[in-house]
């Protein structure tokens, strides 16, 4: 009488499907991890100390315990900041460590950075991107560890202590890929933009954008913004709604990581061929401009901004001024440079 | 708590001589499109008695309660209603609670989430921003005045359906009624729970309030009320006084004389079996000491130790009032419910079963009494309903349409379905033609055994005769029927042998030759006569 | 063609018939959903003629390919009184999950989409199991798995896209008979899911467990079978649609499917399949998926800001339902 012990079967059959599903999820993930295990030996909880520190001046660093305190471990981005972090540190001669954590919860990040402290630090350096974490910045600040935040800008309004907030400026990056298209479209025609969703950074470069073209190419149209949003699907099915709008259209700029892909898709659907700069250098995105579907490529420089954010540390740690706010030059990536930047992948092992 | 008030008259209230009653529903007729509900129907309660409402289901007593409770606003109806003599017009609920009426519903109507103080003091005074412990600590004094078991601080959610009843009940009293109407008050309560109910109603009526009391059980009728207004067909039939209380004369008054002809003529061995209360022939189905535990009682039982047996070609009628565990049986034969023990034969054999679908192969057809609970797909048509215990023969994946089609008509012939088509929504058909419509559905199969509960509730006249004749028919082609009612006459008219269920248990079989709409009604209201027997 | 007649027929006689004639249209349940979709392509098309060029329609034909195909399961589900919110996320979990099988792992292409197909039936498995035999409420369990999913397909993917893919992919997103390979698909099982629901045993058990579970069980139905299925069903197809974005985009990217679930509930919803069960067609909730998708791009292609579309949308969405309503009040069906 199989219907008699209705009570518990479910349960069983829920525990089966669920190892199953367990059991799947794992066998996809395993390829996964175990590139998370190559990444993490030059990544995570790596410590990189050398002798080699003799050039400097009068102040060594040497011996000194910095850390880098991020999320997303096996993120590429998050791998290529702590690469800049890394290197930087070892020429600098620092004992670095790196400490990531799996996901993007603020929670473990403060408690990776507790941990830093509670063994000692000289130095930190974080990406200020949740508010969650502003209470430790200013508290290790307080302790007098010196703090340099990267990538994403503090508010003005938030008084957190760090000695250097290094970030990129969607000003600068906005006008440059208005300069640029306006040069590669002569000057005429019509420019679509497209945002991931309107935050205060995409909707700076939009904006900046907008008035250097103006500014520089006064011929040249440009729409008002779309929002293209995160799901890859209906972002291209929006850019092709905006090409239908404008039969003008020669151009396209995405403020979004996105954008490449979303416009590359878009002028492939309705037969079109545009000049797309977007964010990121991805290696799809990267991909996309060596194959010439997409111009160019914004490279915030986060590479550059971690390797910086070490200098900025070592001029506070031995007591030199040091600027409260930097804002790291974006450039382009076109065919020309691509080249670079897959070099850069390859060499953080992304 | 005084045992019987009637010697000590408060000393509030007039006598019964002299003032106008403390409420008069005088000459009302109220009708809803053809039916009428009440005819010319007067009923009076005089200050502080507890009067009682008596009647058959559908001989008027709902009607006349949403009268007084204003849901049937005034003008919707013929007649006055008079409240110490004046006449009032009750457009609403509110105006009756402003008249001072308060009524207690049969169905629980407390709300859930909130504590038993502020279900008590709900609505009344504190504006919108209402204060909990206030409303509670009024509520407690309130509670302890009249001596209720109950804290104001619980949630309602954890009390049990008696304590429920209590908390509306004090809900009711806390607006300070002059009159309150009671509905069914007990169906909930234990014995003593009643009886402690009781003890309270005697006491508020000693300290000068009045109480309509609406029962169908009555022995606590008998022993509450001071008189009685008897109801059918929508009229007042009879008004009696305490003294005059007699089972017999109440039950005549409810029942009356009838009409005969709506009844098919029983042919064959049925009709002349006299007082048989044993099946004539080897039983189609039979039922042994079965028991049902109670779904929210644990240690209870909703039916116990029922045995019964039904052969092919006869019709067992089941007697009992609403709650008195009908259903239930009919659904743990069905495979509904699980049996707690005995055990139910068909033919020879046991029937080991736990669901719908294994009785249906099993040969045995149930049609339920609730057609919009459990009965009928109002998102289909009369189509997708007849064929739906049947869609296994249609065709493996692809429904055979052309065979639906014939058998949706065929169904539609056979049962005399009034419709525009096979298509039709069920929901726009009659009461009487979806009542078919789940006749066709549980006959589709050719069930060796029928189950009906309630065959015929919120059918017409002419659609009942029709059913009757093919219940009769059904028998007739050797199918055993059992037929569950709440109207006395139908079972008589229809039934070949009758068991009588109260409070789960047989406590009255009989065959036709015995059967009486008083033996019937005395079973199942538990009044005492003569000719009760256990077993 | 029974709108031609009534207008080229004048005179009393006719004029009845072709009174009556109209009534009978009006019944239609899907007709309340095409005239709206009907009176927005018009105004769009209007507005901006290109709305109506052929790369614009095929956009959202696609568009609506992928959730289409979620679309099928959930009405399904929906008509059975169930539904699901862990689509979008599943479809994500399908692709990431098909992706890395493929790339990382070396398995022939067929056989990572059907391992994905496979672990979308699964979840579906589990959101049902929760939900009909435990008894928890459907909105928990699969707003539980929305999280799980998503954030699974986040970990196996390392929170980026699994790129590059094989180009064996391509074949996935190839043109066949000038169309692509996932509006072939979604046209296919869109056809297939219609007929079924109306013609097939299981289709009608899925209205009759939607309308009434208890008289259906009472008719010999096995209502929580018919439920797992369904849900088994959505989740399986919604893995599949996440497959078939993975191959259009030639990478496996995690935010796939991001925010379909509420998408696709909606758009049956005003495609005139009923979230209290039991009601509706799968014709009538894939009208519904092409009207938000037409209503969404017309939007953008007649140049409304974008700050205010979205507040469009809901108006129009809103509105559609509340003219069905009134036709369902007046005309029945």
């Amino acid at each position: 009488m199989w219907e008699q012990d209705h009570g518990r079967r479910p349960w069983r059959l829920a525990l089966l499907a669920i190892a199953a599903i367990l059991a799947l999820v794992t066998a996809a993930g395993c390829g996964s991890s175990s590139d998370d295990g190559d990444s993490a030996a030059t990544g995570a909880q790596t410590t990189a100390t050398t002798a080699d520190a003799g050039g400097e001046k009068e102040c060594s660093v040497e011996g000194k315990k910095i850390q880098f305190v991020a999320p997303l471990k096996s993120n590429p981005t998050m791998q290529v900041m702590a690469a800049g972090f890394e290197q930087r540190a070892k020429e600098l001669g620092f004992d670095a460590t790196v400490l990531m954590t799996d996901d993007a919860e603020p929670q473990r990040i403060l408690a990776l950075g507790q941990q830093a402290m509670t063994q000692g630090s000289d130095g930190m350096v974080i990406p200020p991107y949740d508010a969650a974490l502003y209470p430790f910045i200013k508290q290790a600040s307080a302790a007098g560890i010196p703090i340099i935040t990267t990538h994403s800008s503090v508010p003005d309004s938030e008084d957190l202590g760090m000695k250097q907030d290094i970030h990129p400026d969607p000003a600068q990056y906005g006008a440059e890929a208005a300069r640029a298209i306006g040069e590669q479209i002569g000057g005429r025609g019509t420019v679509a933009v497209t945002q991931g969703g309107f935050n205060p950074i995409e909707n700076a470069a939009a904006e900046a954008f907008t008035a250097a073209m103006k500014e520089q190419y006064p011929d040249v149209k440009v729409l008002k913004s779309q929002v293209e949003g995160f799901e890859p699907a209906a972002a291209i099915s929006k850019a092709v709604s905006v090409l239908q709008s404008d039969g003008s259209i020669v151009a396209a700029y995405s403020t979004t990581g996105g954008g490449p892909r979303t416009w590359a898709g878009a002028a492939d659907q309705a037969g079109k061929r545009l000049v797309i700069i977007g964010m990121d250098y991805t290696r799809p995105n990267l991909d996309l401009v060596r194959s010439g579907k997409v111009y160019a490529v914004v490279a915030q420089p986060i590479y550059e901004e971690h390797a910086d954010a070490v200098d900025a540390l070592k001029a506070a740690i031995c007591g030199e001024p040091v600027e409260a706010e930097v804002s790291a030059e974006s450039p382009l990536v076109t065919t020309d440079n691509v080249d670079e930047y897959y070099d850069l992948l390859d060499r953080t092992g992304t | 708590m005084t045992p019987d008030g009637r010697t000590g008259a408060p000393a509030g209230a007039p006598s019964a001589g002299g003032s106008p009653p403390a409420l008069e529903l005088e000459s009302i007729t109220k009708r809803f499109g053809g039916v009428t509900a009440l005819r010319d129907a007067t009923v009076r309660v005089r200050r502080g008695e507890v009067h009682g409402l008596v009647g058959e289901n559908g001989a008027g007593k709902s009607t006349l309660l949403k009268i007084l409770d204003g849901q049937y606003p005034a003008g919707s109806y013929e007649g006055v209603v008079r409240i110490d003599g004046e006449a009032v017009a009750l457009h609403a609920p509110q105006d009756a609670r402003a008249r001072g009426i308060a009524i207690v519903p049969q169905e629980t109507s407390v709300i859930e989430t909130l504590s038993v103080g502020e279900n008590i003091c709900f609505g009344e005074g504190g504006g919108p921003f209402a204060d909990v412990r206030a409303m509670e600590r009024h509520a407690a004094a309130f509670i302890d005045q009249l001596a209720l078991r109950l804290d104001a601080r619980t949630q309602v959610a954890r009390l049990s359906s008696s304590q429920k009843q209590l908390v509306m009940i004090a809900r009711a009293l806390y607006r300070r009624p002059r009159v309150l109407i009671l509905d069914e008050p007990t169906s909930a309560l234990t014995a003593e729970e009643t009886a402690r109910l009781f003890a309270l109603v005697r006491q508020l009526r000693d300290g000068g309030l009045t109480c309509i009391f609406v029962s169908h059980r009555l022995d606590e009728v008998s022993e509450l009320c001071d008189r009685l207004s008897i109801l059918r067909d929508g009229r007042v039939v009879d008004e009696l006084a305490r003294a005059d209380f007699d089972v017999e004369r109440i039950i005549g008054s409810m029942i009356g004389r009838r009409l005969t002809d709506l009844y098919p003529e029983r042919t064959g061995d049925a009709a002349d079996a006299g007082p048989a209360a044993a099946p004539a022939a080897p039983p189609a189905l039979a039922v042994e000491r079965l028991s049902i535990r109670h779904p929210e009682r644990p240690g209870d039982f909703v039916v116990r130790d029922v045995s019964l047996a039904v052969a092919p070609g006869e019709v067992l009628g089941v007697g009992g009032l609403v709650g008195s565990g009908r259903s239930e049986l009919l659904g743990a034969i069905y495979g509904r419910h699980p049996i707690a023990s005995g055990r139910v034969l068909l033919g020879e054999r046991e029937l080991r079963i736990s669901s719908p679908r294994e009785a249906l192969a099993a040969g045995i057809g149930l049609v339920t009494e609730d057609r919009k609970r459990d009965g009928l797909l109002f998102n289909l048509g009369l189509r997708e309903n007849v064929t739906l215990a049947y869609l296994r023969s249609l065709g493996s994946v692809v429904l055979d349409r052309g065979r639906e089609r014939e058998i949706a008509q065929e169904a539609v012939r056979r049962f005399s379905i009034a419709t525009r088509s096979i298509e039709t929504p069920v929901g726009q058909l009659s009461g009487g033609n979806q009542q078919k419509v789940m006749l066709a559905r549980a006959l589709e199969r050719g069930p060796r055994v029928l189950l009906l509960d309630e065959p015929t509730v919120g059918v017409d006249v002419g659609a009942k005769a029709e059913i009757y004749r093919l219940i009769r028919a059904l028998a007739d082609a050797g199918v055993a029927v059992v037929v569950v009612s709440s109207e006395s006459a139908e079972l008589l008219g229809l039934c070949d042998r009758f068991v009588v269920l109260r409070d789960g248990a047989v406590v009255d079989r009989f065959g036709l030759g015995e059967a009486s709409e008083t033996r019937l009604m005395t079973a199942a209201m538990a009044a005492k006569t003569s000719s009760e027997e256990e077993r | 063609m029974e709108e031609r007649r009534v207008r080229a027929t004048p005179g009393g006689a006719d004029d009845a018939r072709a009174r009556r004639l109209l009534y009978q249209t009006l019944r239609v349940p899907e007709v309340g959903i095409l005239l709206a979709l009907v009176v927005a392509v018009a105004v769009f098309a209007l507005v901006n003629p290109s709305f109506v060029a052929w790369a614009n329609i095929e956009s959202n034909v696609r568009t609506i390919a992928f959730i289409g195909i979620v679309g099928v399961g959930q009405a399904m589900l929906i008509i059975a009184g169930e539904f699901d919110l862990s689509v979008g996320s599943v479809a994500a979990l399908g692709a990431v999950v098909a992706a890395i099988l493929m790339s990382d792992h070396g398995l022939p292409i067929p056989l990572a989409v059907i391992a994905a197909v496979a672990l979308g039936l699964l979840i579906g498995l589990v959101n049902g199991l929760l939900t009909v035999k435990v008894g928890l409420p459907a909105l928990i369990v699969t707003l539980g798995m929305l999280f799980a999913a998503r954030g699974l397909a986040y970990v196996i993917s390392g929170g980026t896209q699994v790129y590059p893919l094989p180009d064996g992919v391509r074949t996935l997103s190839d043109r066949v008979l000038g169309l692509p390979m996932a509006i072939w698909v979604f046209v296919v099982l869109a056809l297939v899911a219609d007929v079924a629901m109306r013609r097939s045993g299981f289709g009608r058990r899925l209205y009759a467990v939607g309308g009434n579970r208890e008289a259906a069980q009472l008719a010999g139905i096995r209502a929580d079978r018919v439920k797992l299925a369904a849900f088994m069903l959505t989740g399986a197809l919604a893995a599949l649609a996440g497959v078939l974005v993975m191959a259009q985009l030639g990478s496996g990217d995690p935010q796939i499917g991001m925010n379909w679930e509420l998408a696709v509930i909606a758009a049956v919803v005003v495609g005139g399949i009923s979230l209290r069960g039991g009601v509706g067609s799968i014709a009538g909730a894939l009208l519904g998926v092409l009207f938000l998708q037409v209503v969404s791009s017309g939007l953008v292609v007649s140049g409304v800001e974008a700050t205010l579309q979205p507040v469009a949308v809901g108006t129009v969405m809103i509105a559609a339902l509340g003219i069905d309503q009134v036709r369902h009040r007046r005309f029945g069906g």
